[in-house]
């Protein structure tokens, strides 16, 4: 039986209980088909087998449960983390630590939508020390796209959810490519900025 | 005060990865839009669509989910629910005595009779569309 299937049981058996479960393992750590069980639980809905709304705030509420276990467990532990991995070792380490602090509201919000980079992306949250109040804000906001989308979904093509899994997948997995892209690319603007020579004239030393 | 070279190394190097994830992102975009062509064009999504659309609008009817999309880790309640059968057709058509019934899946049933879970499953979806098929009984409750 694969992991989605036992997944698949488990909601038809424990229902909310499981989608929780299912969610905050998902958004906390384990690398599980959660999308796939979204657009799943959507079709339930359909079925009047869950209700869509109590399954919208159970989705919502996990997946920030989730994020903000994975974030405090890195912003409490992280520094002891950091100096035992020697990642301060790293200049890209403070480059990356910076750029996540400046952006911090369109990377949370962006990587929410981006599959298993969200998870990534709550460690480095903690570790790089981004504002409590700003992860769990935009933290919120961006959960309020992804879970609602997947479950609608499910909602509208029924027992043919199945179908839309592969798509979702690499729909998350774009946007998170593109938020890579994207932080990279503020990072080698950044080091521009820091390291490009002085203007002719300005001055020398 | 003399320019390192590491930071334009850095540079070069991000630049790079940048360029990669580029050409990626180009072939996620077009393996999308395949699966998107795909989808548009299944029969099945497409009557799906088309029924939502008109339910959304006129508020009548349910979708009756078809036998064939019934799998091995579906509970017998699911089922109930799903294909609006009487909570003991399946119990008594299949001769389910689990106790755990109806919150039984599929896949348990058939290791209950030591049977292939292929064929187990087989005779659910017998089951379920001979009820289907079958004119509705009157005063039917759930």
């Amino acid at each position: 039986m694969s992991i989605l299937s036992a997944l698949l049981t488990w909601l038809l058996l424990y229902k909310y209980v499981a989608l929780f479960a299912i969610v905050y393992a998902g958004s906390a750590l384990l690398p599980l088909p959660v999308n796939a069980a979204l657009l799943a639980v959507g079709a339930f809905s359909g079925e009047h087998y869950f209700n869509f709304w109590i399954s919208l705030v159970v989705a919502v509420a996990a997946n920030c449960a989730g994020d903000l276990t994975a974030y405090l467990v890195t912003r409490h532990w992280g520094e002891k983390v950091t100096h035992a991995l020697r990642l301060d070792r790293f200049r890209f380490f403070g480059y990356l630590g910076e750029e996540l602090r400046n952006d911090a509201a369109i990377t949370v919000f962006l990587t929410r939508q981006a599959g298993y980079l969200s998870n990534i992306s709550n460690f480095l949250a903690g570790l790089v020390e981004v504002p409590f109040l700003t992860f769990f804000f935009f933290d919120l906001v961006g959960n309020l796209v992804e879970p609602p989308t997947a479950l609608t979904i499910g909602y509208v093509f029924g027992s043919y959810w199945s179908n839309f899994s592969l798509p979702f997948d690499v729909a998350t997995g774009i946007i998170a490519v593109a938020v890579i892209i994207f932080v990279l690319a503020r990072i080698s603007r950044s080091i521009a900025r820091k390291y490009d020579p002085p203007q002719s004239g300005a001055g020398q030393s | 005060m003399p320019h390192s070279r590491r930071p334009d190394q850095e540079r070069k190097i991000i630049d790079w990865i940048i360029a990669g994830l580029g050409i990626l992102l180009a072939l996620l975009l077009f393996v999308l839009l395949l699966q998107y062509e795909s989808l548009r064009q299944d029969e099945a999504i497409r009557a799906r669509t088309e029924w939502f659309v008109n339910a959304f609008r006129d508020r009548t009817g349910s979708a009756t989910a078809s036998a064939a999309t019934i799998q091995s880790w579906m509970t017998f309640d699911y089922l109930d629910r799903a294909f609006g059968l009487p909570q003991t057709y399946l119990q008594e058509r299949l001769a389910i005595t689990d106790p755990r019934y109806p919150k039984l899946t599929i896949g348990e049933f058939a290791e209950d009779n030591h049977a292939a879970a292929s064929s187990t499953l087989n005779a659910v979806r017998a089951a379920v569309e001979a009820y289907l098929s079958a004119p509705p009984s009157a005063a039917s409750s759930t």
